[in-house]
Order: C-alpha cells, then structure tokens, then sequence
C-alpha cells in the first residue's frame, strides 16, 4: 500500500485503500491527546515520528490547507485537543513503543484508525436497488432457477420498521443499527413521572425523586412514561416493536409535572438541580412555556450543566401552524444553552405544529409509538415531546462513544451527524442520528 | 405573594445571597445551587429590594408549565 500522507486526496486515498484491501480505513491515524495534555503531546509526536508537527493555528483563521503540509509527519489541532498522523509517522519503531508502553503518564488518551467519512445523502436506494439488479441479471444469466435477492430495497422508514420489528423513529435516528446501548450513561428525565409497575422495565436501576408536593414520581398522567419510553426503553420487548433507544442506559425519573401536567420554572428548576448534581450526562425535557423569552435561570442552569459534563435538551414547542405560521420555541429550549429539538414525521418533513425560530436538532415526534402507564401499556402520541426523547436517547448512545472524550465534542458530534438539513432556513443543523461514525 | 426565580451571578457566594435575599423579603423555598438559583415567594412590593441585594443576575416570576391535552401535540 502507498504510504498515506497529510497532501494525497481523497481520491487517492480511496485509491490506496482499495489496491490495499483496507476498506474503510485510510491509513492515517487520529491520535487523542488527554486533557490538559496537548503540549507534551505535540512535544511526544515531534521527537517520536521524527518529523515536523504542524499546527492548524499556523493558518490564518485555523483553516487548515493539507495540500500545503509538504512533508509534514502530523498535524494537531489545539482546540480539539487531537493530532492526525501520517502512516509513515505512526510506522516510527519509537512511535510504536510510546504507545506500547502505555504509561500512565503519556500525554496520549487514545489512538485509532482513521475513516473515510461519505456523505449520507447519496441516493442509497438507487445503488441498492441497481446492486440487486445487477445481482438478479448475473443469477438469470448463469441460467439458474428462482431469484438472487428476492428482496427489494425498502422505501420508507415505515416499512423499514416492519422489517426490522421497530419504530419508524428507531430506523429514522439509526439507533436500532447503533453498536451501543447507553450503558455507563445517567440520562435524566424531568416530566410526570413513570409507571414503575410497567412490565417491559422490571429489573432496570432506576433513580427517582418527585418535586411535585403530595404527588411521588408514580407517572399519574402517561406523558412521562411515554419520553422514558423513547429514550431509555427495552432492546427487545415482547409482542410490540422496539421503541426504546438507549436500554443499557440508568434512569434518572424527576417529576417536575404533577398528574395533570402542570408545573413551573420553580419545579423545573429543581428537577434540573437534582440532574445536575447526580452528574446526569443526558437531561431530557418535554416540556415548556410558551411566549415568554429565554429566562436567564434556565440559561444559566444550561451553563452549569455543560460546565458539570451534562448535556440539556428541551423541546421546542408544538405552536406552529405551518406553513402559515412558526410560533417561536419555547422556554427552556430557547436558552441559548439548552439544546432544542424540533419535530419530523415519517417522511422526516417538519411537523406542521413543530415551533421554530431556535432549534438546534430534530426528532422523529409524529405517530409515536411507546410506553404507557398500565392497564393500557402502549400508546402512539405526536409532538416535540415526542421528538426529544428520540434525540436525548440518541445522546446517550453518543455518550457511551464519548466516554473519556471532552463533553464539548459530544455536544457537537449531537449536531454534526445531520443527513436531513430539511428545516436548515429555520436555523435547524438538521435530524440526528443516532449512528456513531465508529460503528458505521 | 409571588412565586418567584432568583439567578446568582456565578462566582459569588451562594448561601451569603441566600441570606441577604431571606434578610430581604425572600422566603427561600429551595436553594438550587449546581444551577445557580434560588427560589421562594415574596411581596410584590419586595422584589425590587430582591433585584438589589448583592451577587443577584435576575429575579424573575416562576412561570407555569402546562401539557397540552390528550389528543394534541404534546
């Protein structure tokens, strides 16, 4: 295989990866250095591959030029706190026995392979469809009985989810093909509560705490039952589809709304208090105000959260009556520091009554099958609050990525894997996926 | 008496501004410090005394939260 360097193209790369064999992997590797670490690991990378260090600092507006490296050996990036190594470099015997000896005090956190990245908005359907195609014509040809296939790519998330024996917002997000399961990660859920007797959830660890006076955190509503549901809910439950995204995560159930769905910044405020000092990484919240602007409480409670690790998400509201009207998100999701979620339906469309204005993300949050309080067990509800869950769920799958990384990546990686910038003129990075690039 | 919302400036002394706004009016119903507020309930005629005591961002009235009914966009 070519000896991949800082300056080869893509296309060359791809080349190099096919006449090697190397699939998905380019050869490079992406080095993470541990916090705080960063100048004794470019100093490490300097004297171990014997070569230049290049920084993207060094190009005006950090935007970095890789035809321009020349014959440099890596290239780091201060403010990710990471390094990108040629082939040749991470070849150097002293490179290797950096990393073999492992010391706990070398300035390196991680290395791993680097990936191609493809954009995910290529006509999938179209090439599986040809593939299959082209299948069946060399099955035919060759004079063979029956078919090659018998199989058809599928044309929506909705028959996708019948084959795959899960929700259309399970196949939407991804998270039904994840590798990962939200184990290791808190996620909080500040609504009405939850039906502890549910029997898809026996066995789980839950933490509970009502903020509601003379109401515990037994779900007397079903709305809260249902965001638990989405977000945390079981791999395989019996007889339904799997609505549930991260099912290893641990459950943290804040009653911030009593059983007829009231509450108030006050209890909100409390339940995010609560979250946030059990170090929750995932705070979810369907819920919220109405036409009123962001409140500094909840901007400054977003703060704090990030600051401790956590991650806060809210609904943006279900006032819209598009196309004619966009009624603005609502408060908590409109703080600035607060991540908030719009709606999809299942042609991954915003939903006609999906508040705008300040979105960062978006969910599936149309005919949503989850968990209900018993007798019923199951119900199909819409909204943002339906939404969020499916994005707070999916946090927690990147969480699980993200352990040992900085939150400040987590909380970017939650945007950046957008494939639908359908709702990008209403300042929306577009729907989530729940689909980590190392398990792609 | 309103409810209220009370955001501390972050680096001051939390339970110092928790006694100045008790000292003030403020009766302190819970004081929230990994999100950095307080809230309580006091006069209306005591919430400008509120906004004034040191290490106070914002004093503002906790506002209801209500789920849209069954059948609706929830």
């Amino acid at each position: 295989m070519t000896d991949v360097i800082l300056t080869n193209t893509i296309d060359e790369m791809l080349q190099a990866a096919v006449s090697a064999g190397s699939g998905m992997y380019t050869g490079r590797k992406i080095v993470t250095f541990k916090p705080g670490a960063y100048d004794a690991g470019v100093r490490s990378l300097s004297t171990a591959t014997s070569r230049p260090v290049v920084s993207t600092a060094d190009f005006a507006g950090h935007a970095i030029n890789f035809a321009a490296l020349g014959d440099a050996g890596s290239v780091v990036f201060p403010e990710l706190n990471i390094a990108v190594l040629t082939a040749p470099a991470a070849a150097e015997p002293r490179f290797s026995q950096m990393v073999e000896a492992g010391a706990a005090d070398s300035p390196i956190l991680n290395i791993e392979p680097e990936t191609f990245v493809f954009a995910s908005d290529v006509d999938y359907q179209s090439y599986v469809r040809g593939f299959a195609a082209a299948a069946e014509r060399i099955f035919q040809d060759l004079g063979w009985k029956g078919s090659a296939t018998g199989l058809r790519a599928p044309a929506s998330h909705e028959e996708q989810a019948a084959v795959m024996a899960t929700t259309w917002g399970l196949t939407a997000t991804r998270a039904v093909s994840s590798h990962f399961s939200g184990t290791g990660i808190k996620v909080a859920i500040l609504d009405t509560g939850f039906d502890f007797q549910h029997p898809d959830f026996q066995g789980r660890a839950f933490s509970q705490q009502s903020f509601i006076s003379g109401e515990t955190p037994q779900d007397g509503n079903g709305h809260g039952t249902h965001t638990i549901g989405t977000a945390c809910g079981p791999k395989a439950p019996a007889g339904v589809p799997r609505y549930g995204t991260a099912f290893g995560a641990q459950i943290f159930v804040g009653k911030v709304l009593s059983n007829t769905g009231g509450g108030t910044t006050a209890t909100v405020l409390a339940g995010m208090n609560w979250a946030v000092a059990n170090r929750c990484e995932v705070i979810s919240m369907s819920l919220g105000a109405d036409g009123i602007p962001p409140q500094a409480a909840y901007t400054q409670a977003g703060r704090a959260a990030l600051n401790a690790g956590c991650l806060m998400i809210a609904a943006a509201g279900n006032r819209s009556r598009r196309p004619g009207t966009i009624a603005p998100t609502g408060s908590p999701g409109n703080s600035p520091t607060i991540m908030s979620v719009a709606a999809l339906d299942a042609n991954l469309q915003v939903a006609f009554f999906s508040s705008g204005g300040k979105v960062e993300s978006a969910g599936p949050g149309v005919d949503v099958f989850s968990s209900w309080p018993l007798p019923q067990r199951y119900k199909t509800e819409s909204g943002t609050s339906m939404a969020t869950p499916h994005v707070a769920g999916a946090a927690a799958l990147w969480g699980a990525v993200e352990l040992g990384a900085t939150r400040s990546i987590a909380m970017g990686r939650a945007r950046a894997p957008c494939r639908t910038p359908s709702i990008s003129s209403h300042r929306c990075g577009g729907r989530l996926s729940a689909m980590p690039l190392t398990s792609d | 008496m309103v409810d209220l919302v009370v955001t501390v400036k972050p680096g001051s002394d939390f339970d110092a501004v928790s006694a100045h706004l008790s000292q003030a009016g403020l009766e302190v119903r819970d004081k929230l410090e990994a999100v950095g507020s307080i809230t309580g309930s006091a006069r209306e005629i005591d919430v400008p005394r509120l906004r004034n005591v040191p290490g106070v961002l914002d004093v503002t009235e906790s506002a209801p939260i209500h789920l849209n009914p069954p059948g609706t966009p929830r």
